[in-house]
């Protein structure tokens, strides 16, 4: 039995505390607010015939992008003080690791720091995301995105579950609805993400993608 | 005196008329990748089949050799701007 390395990263960095309640109730109320009317759930699918790896590539660059600019609106209420422990609420804790390090137990700034830099990094390494027209993707390129696309989604969970008020103060909330909702419907259409990450945003989740179902 | 209220790090203006455009071009994009692919499903309708299977893949070809062109645009704009 090996204590230290038999666990799997998604326990190491991905902390359920149980017996909590859900602070997250409201977040639902707020499904409602979204941006246009187009259907999202058509703009992710594959187009016929194309590589299935350059469709995810220029969406997770997007996502990055998105949930860059969104952190960033809110990035001054994000400090050592306010946010002591990287967390989606009070049943979820993030534990840093960029798959090679022990997890550490850092503050919410300095997580999602950490985070966007290693995203960063990846999105800049052509042997990653080559960017010249003819060079092949690595072969375990899709499961290089499902990590970065995991970890991406905490940076939404934190916002909504840490910052929702500054959110709404900025009259955001359209907009990271609708950028939730954009990268729920992709991660799904591709079975990018494992419903259990949902689980900090769930209700939220179920009602903004019910909306257009129904 | 008035208090002084710091910037924030990114305008949150800015972020979000970004992202309603965002929205607006996905939308666009999608119904006019529709409309090429039918412009191009029209233009070979008179071919053999086994010629039109190779025009298909090249047309696939360029659409995604489009989306690696766009995806460089967008990495190379983000990193210098943020
Ligand atoms: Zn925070």
């Amino acid at each position: 039995m090996n204590f230290l390395f038999g666990k799997s990263s998604y326990q190491k960095t991905f902390k359920p505390k149980k017996n909590l309640p859900d602070g997250a109730q409201h977040l639902k109320d707020y499904a409602e607010a979204t941006l246009g009317s187009g259907n999202l759930g058509l703009a992710v699918k594959l187009p016929d015939g194309e590589d299935l790896c350059e469709w995810v590539a220029v969406n997770t660059v997007d996502f990055y992008n998105q949930i860059n600019m969104l952190y960033g609106t809110i990035q001054d209420y994000c400090t050592e003080e306010s946010c002591s422990i990287m967390t989606a609420g009070p049943k979820y804790e993030y534990h840093w690791s960029d798959g090679t390090s022990k997890p550490i137990k850092c503050s919410a700034p300095k997580y999602i720091d950490l985070l966007m830099t290693w995203v960063q990094e990846q999105l800049e390494d052509e042997k990653v995301f080559p960017d010249k027209i003819g060079v092949a993707f690595p072969k375990n390129f899709l499961s290089i995105c499902k990590n970065i696309l995991k970890k991406l989604f905490r940076v939404y969970a934190h916002i909504y579950h840490c910052h929702f008020s500054n959110v709404i103060d900025l009259g955001e909330e359209p907009h990271l609805n609708t950028s939730l909702k954009h990268f729920v419907y992709f991660c799904n259409e591709f079975h990018l993400i494992e419903e259990k990450q949902y689980a900090p945003l769930r209700d939220l989740i179920d009602k903004l993608i019910n909306k257009d179902t129904k | 005196e008035p208090e002084i209220s710091r910037k924030p790090a990114v305008p949150s203006e800015a972020v979000k008329f970004i992202l309603e455009q965002k929205i607006e071009n996905l939308i666009k994009e999608t119904a006019n990748k529709k409309k090429r692919r039918d412009e191009f499903e029209a233009s070979i309708k008179d071919y053999p089949d086994n010629e039109k299977e190779r025009l298909r893949m090249l047309f696939a070809q360029k659409e995604s050799d489009f989306l690696r062109l766009k995806r460089s645009k967008i990495n190379k704009d983000m990193f210098t701007k943020i």
